[in-house]
């Protein structure tokens, strides 16, 4: 099993133990906490993605001519040599950014049901 | 190319910021601005794409693959054009409704506009990821914005859904992005088969987008959050927000793995579809608020969309084109009615204080205008003519003749007739005379008619589609029209 | 300008525009509302009258919009809409003058009479309609806009009968538009040709187009109350006596036998209608229509509801002309689109007279009303003799060429069901004229002698169209009557 694998499998594994805490708990901090378990996962596999043997090109080559006269990226320069592959870093990066303002935004909103419910649970009210 | 792609994103932006930066008062006057600039950005653009064709638009002049582009086609000016014209009326509306003490809606509401053009012009998979969430969370912190205590639970359920579903989504993007190694829409639309990793990975793009979209099974949050916002940011949600993900849906299955063979899992989705539009249309009968009623009408409808994809999907030409058309169309006219009725909805609860539909009664004579709106949206949600809705009844229904799936098309029939038990439900219970000498007079006039406009927007659109199907079909990016272009 | 282009746009502009002018006055504001009601009719009666003209003289109006990418809207006149156009603005104009007078001051009349002014618009449409999709579209616009005009009282029964409206004619509608739909993947974007459209693609399938004739049979057959679809017409009753008139006249069932006349002459055509085997099976329907409605009337008190059976009867002889698929059952059947429509108006006015005037809504309350109200009863008398067939009112030019079709085809039963019908419509009707000339007051009313029985708003209506009926019977050769209106078109249909 190669290093590759194990992270992927980790990965997986991760993400459906998150939903499933999603699923099952009734907490919302749980809840939000699971979220959070689930896109680390996420992360992770793109981590994973991004790392590539020097040797092994992605499946595709990544190109399609580019329709403007505006700055173009000399294409036959990706992935990079060294083995990494800087795209899936930037999406993590990103990803994180948008994960913690959705988690501040749930955190936000969970004290604010506490506050007026008294309970961190979602009643069972459906409409 | 000019930079109007980019205006149409940036000035709601800027104009949100500057919602925060001015004292108060000035809060909605700004808004409006930015509203105003932001319709006649859309506006110029749609001509300015209708004369020269589609564009694509390279953010700070980096293109893909590692730069963000935009792109502008036939069905991204639809969206556009659809949240533009929702979005402008609902702001006139959201000035009456909201006192001038409470800002928070302005920024918000531009940023949600924001969001909305970015995920109609986005075409990479990532950065529709990033738009889908400025969305999502925009419109969870509108419903916070209710006052119904019970607004703020459903809001926090809604998040929860929303963020489920984006990371589904994003899970979906990182197993693409492994197997293929790029995100652009174009680059992936050229893909001829895919490996096991990318049906993963489509499966998971189309879970996710489906919670967000509230498909059934999935439509759990959809009916508290969107009844018990206020009425302009209901409006939103089940005029726009929805769509957009929705939107994302077709584009990824039409456009972006249109190629592949899929018949069979369009069939599954029409199958979730047919579900939704028989669960939404009994549960939207069985509701004694109107707002609730209003919402499930919404679940319902959602089940027309997806039920039209085994329609579109791996069928000949000249059938995928009718049922393209058709669920384009009911993408426009289910926008324009559901925000109507919602601020329908709106009026209706400033006017009685209350929404309980059975204790409606001589609405048609109390709120005239209101009534009219509520049964012009009725006409469009039945799917009479002239309307949007009929239009996309016809379309959908002989794609579903020539095409052989005769099924489908009875399904879409039996909806309209549910629909009309439904709404006409609630008009008959308005046309009585509640006390015996009631005037009319006391209506919100002002509030009732953005909600007028877009009922009648409605009815246009069912009138002048020859003009918009053009439109739709500038830069289909494969020979998706083949037999009639 | 163009005006072979805009006339027939015309027509329907002259009730739409005035029904959405309507709309927005405030209820107190009834000069205006009732000024502008009658400008629109006159304007449309005389709209039509010089379309008549012109086609007469051998202008071919037609308006061709683009609704659909490949589909158009199209306003066509041809001899057998502006026979359905002609009846529908003429009786419009004495509808609406009933109408003023009938509800006078009640409430809610702007939202009235714009839809009445909407009802007649789509009525007119279904009648200049040059295609399927157009037929469609009208069709279904009547049904949304007659709906506020059965529920206008807002009492808990027209409450249900309006559901009851709603739940038949949206279903119709429902089946109407899949077959349409169904036209079109089968022979593309046609209009209404005389002749049949369907000739060239009938090739092979003949079950298909027997299974697309029933549905098309189906869809339409609600609006014209065959049975078993006719269940919303008594219920319908619960409106306004104009809009019962209107209704029962001309606008929603006439659309329905309107319709099914299209579908058999313009859609399929007579050879393919006759070669499906299908014209035999509607003709047995329309027949068993006829007894099984005239059965029902019998046994009705309420004088309208006695009515609505007598309209799910008379419907059916139109219907029956033209299932004969003959030249003379043809012209039975047109002419008798125009004279039920003169002779039922008449019936719903003078009913609508004697229950505004003396809260008289059962035949059992009838005795001797004629001596209070001798006008409206005479009315009355004259449309019911002409409905059970007795020369020289318009109903016996009717059953007459009927009869003659019957013979013509060589299907003498449909003689036998004539002759039952008559006999049954006597039934119905001879008893109401018997008690209201014939018997004692229950109630002592005293006679009105010095003014009219009723507002002069109520009686001219009934007056003229009692007349016109009488009239399109005695001068049935004249120029411009039904009658050679409806041979012209036949002979063009079978030349």
């Amino acid at each position: 099993m190669t290093a590759q694998a194990i992270y992927l499998t980790a990965a997986l594994l991760l993400f459906s133990l998150g939903l499933t805490a999603l699923l099952l708990t009734h907490h919302l901090i749980r809840k939000v906490l699971a979220l959070n378990v689930m896109a680390s996962a996420v992360f992770l596999l793109l981590v994973v993605i991004g790392y590539r043997p020097a040797q092994q090109p992605p499946t595709e080559p990544p190109l399609e001519p580019a329709r403007s006269s505006a700055v173009t990226v000399d294409s036959a320069s990706l992935p990079p040599k060294d083995g990494t592959d800087p795209v899936p870093h930037a999406l993590v990066l990103t990803g994180i950014v948008v994960s913690f303002s959705a988690s501040a935004l749930a955190v936000a909103l969970s004290r604010r049901v506490h506050a007026v419910t008294g309970e961190a649970r979602l009643p069972e009210e459906q409409a | 190319m000019s930079n109007l792609p980019a205006w149409v994103i940036w000035l709601p932006l800027a104009g949100a910021a500057a919602c925060w930066l001015v004292p108060a008062l000035l809060t909605r006057f700004t808004a409006m601005a930015a509203a105003a600039l932001t319709l006649s950005a859309t506006l110029s653009l749609a001509l300015q794409v209708w004369h020269r064709g589609p564009a694509a638009y390279p953010i700070a002049g980096y293109s893909a693959p590692l730069g963000i582009e935009l792109m502008v086609d036939g069905l991204a000016l639809w969206m556009l054009l659809l949240s533009g014209v929702t979005n402008a009326l609902i702001g006139i509306y959201a000035v009456l409704w909201f006192p001038a003490g409470r800002p928070g809606f302005w920024p918000l509401w531009l940023l949600l506009w924001g969001g909305l053009n970015a995920l109609a012009l986005s075409a990479d998979l990532f950065n529709l990821y990033v738009t889908l969430e400025i969305v999502s969370l925009c419109a969870v912190a509108l419903v916070t914005l209710s006052e119904e205590r019970i607004a703020l639970t459903a809001a926090t359920r809604y998040l929860l859904a929303a963020m489920l579903g984006s990371l589904t989504y994003l899970l979906g993007v990182a197993l693409v992005y492994g197997e293929h190694g790029v995100l652009a829409l174009t680059a992936l639309s050229r893909l001829e088969q895919m490996g096991p990793a990318s049906s993963v990975a489509l499966v998971l793009l189309t879970i996710g987008l489906l919670l967000k979209t509230a498909v059934f099974p999935f439509h759990f949050w959809l009916p508290l959050a969107h009844a018990s916002a206020p009425a302009p940011v209901s409006a939103l949600l089940s005029a726009l927000v929805v769509k957009a993900s929705f939107y994302l849906l077709i584009r990824l299955w039409l456009f972006v793995f249109g190629a592949l063979p899929l018949m069979a899992a369009a069939q599954v989705l029409g199958a979730l579809g047919a579900a939704a539009v028989l669960y939404g249309s009994v549960q939207a009968l069985r509701q004694e608020r109107l707002k609730l009623l209003v919402a499930y009408s919404t679940v319902a409808q959602l089940g027309y969309l997806v039920l039209a994809m085994p329609l579109v999907i791996g069928t000949a030409p000249d059938v995928r084109a009718l049922a393209y058309q058709g669920v384009a169309y009911h993408m426009m006219s289910h926008g324009l009615v559901k925000a109507a009725l919602f601020l329908a909805a709106g009026v209706v609860a400033r006017s009685y204080g209350h929404d309980r539909v059975a204790e409606l009664k001589g609405m048609a004579t109390r709120l005239p205008v209101t009534t009219f709106v509520i049964a012009l949206a009725a006409a469009s949600l039945i799917g009479l003519p002239p309307s949007g809705g009929f239009v996309a009844k016809w379309w959908l229904v002989s794609a579903a003749l020539q095409g052989g799936q005769l099924g489908w098309g009875l399904t879409l029939l039996l909806g309209g007739l549910l629909s009309a038990l439904y709404m006409f439900r609630l008009l008959a219970i308005g046309m009585p005379r509640g006390r015996p000498h009631e005037e009319p007079g006391n209506e919100p006039l002002a509030l009732a008619l953005p909600a007028f406009t877009l009922a009648l927007a409605a009815v246009a659109i069912g009138l002048r589609s020859v003009e918009l199907i053009e439109l739709l079909h500038v830069g289909a990016p494969f020979d998706l029209f083949g037999g009639r272009r | 300008m163009n005006w072979s282009f805009w006339l027939p746009l015309l027509v329907l502009a002259s009730s739409l525009v005035t029904g959405l002018a309507i709309f927005p006055l405030p209820a107190r504001r009834s000069n205006l509302r009732n000024t502008l009601n009658m400008c629109g009719a006159s304007i449309k009666v005389v709209l039509v009258a010089v379309i008549a003209w012109g086609t007469v003289h051998g202008i071919d109006y037609e308006t061709r919009l683009p609704l659909l990418p490949d589909y158009d809207l199209v306003l066509a006149v041809e001899p057998v809409s502006l026979l359905f156009a002609s009846l529908s603005a003429v009786l419009w104009f004495f509808t609406t003058i009933y109408a003023i007078g009938y509800l006078r001051d009640s409430p809610n009349l702007s939202r009235f009479f714009g839809f009445f002014s909407l009802c007649v618009t789509a009525a007119v449409g279904v009648s200049l309609a040059g295609n399927l999709l157009t037929f469609v579209v009208f069709y279904e616009l009547l049904t949304l806009t007659t709906y506020p005009l059965v529920v206008h009282r807002g009492t808990p029964e027209a409450v249900s009968a309006g559901r009851t409206y709603l739940v038949y004619t949206l279903v119709g509608g429902t089946l109407l538009l899949l077959a349409a739909l169904w036209l079109y993947a089968i022979a593309g974007p046609v209009d209404f040709v005389s002749g049949g459209v369907l000739t060239h693609h009938a090739e092979g399938r003949p079950w298909e187009l027997r299974a697309l004739f029933l549905l098309l049979i189906a869809g339409l057959g609600v609006k014209a109350a065959l049975v078993p679809l006719h269940g919303w017409l008594p219920r319908a009753m619960i409106a306004p006596a104009p809009v019962s008139a209107l209704l029962h006249a001309v606008a929603v069932v006439k659309a329905g036998a309107f319709g099914i006349m299209r579908v058999i002459f313009d859609v399929f055509g007579v050879r393919l209608s006759s070669e499906l085997g299908m014209s035999g099976a509607l003709t047995v329907l329309a027949a068993t229509t006829i007894i099984l409605g005239s059965l029902m009337a019998l046994l009705q008190d309420d004088l309208k509801r006695r009515l609505a059976y007598s309209t799910v009867s008379q419907l059916s002889y139109i219907l029956l002309g033209i299932a004969m698929l003959g030249p003379l059952g043809t012209i039975g059947g047109l002419v008798h689109l125009v004279h039920q429509g003169l002779m039922k108006i008449t019936l719903f006015f003078a009913a609508g007279n004697l229950s505004e005037t003396l809260e008289v809504h059962r035949v059992s309350e009838m005795d001797g009303v004629a001596r209070r109200m001798p006008l409206t009863m005479a009315a009355f008398t004259l449309a019911a003799l002409g409905m059970i067939g007795l020369p020289p009112v318009a109903g016996f030019v009717s059953k007459w060429y009927l009869g003659l079709g019957a013979l013509e085809q060589g299907a003498g039963w449909i003689l036998w069901v004539l002759v039952a019908s008559s006999l049954l419509n006597a039934g119905y009707f001879l008893p109401i004229i018997y008690r209201a000339w014939f018997r004692a007051p229950q109630r002592s009313v005293a006679p009105v002698h010095d003014r009219l029985e009723a507002s002069w708003l109520l009686i001219l209506p009934t007056m003229a169209t009692a007349f016109m009926a009488l009239a399109a019977g005695m001068f049935a050769n004249a120029s411009l009557s039904p009658l050679t209106l409806a041979r012209q078109i036949v002979t063009e249909m079978y030349r």
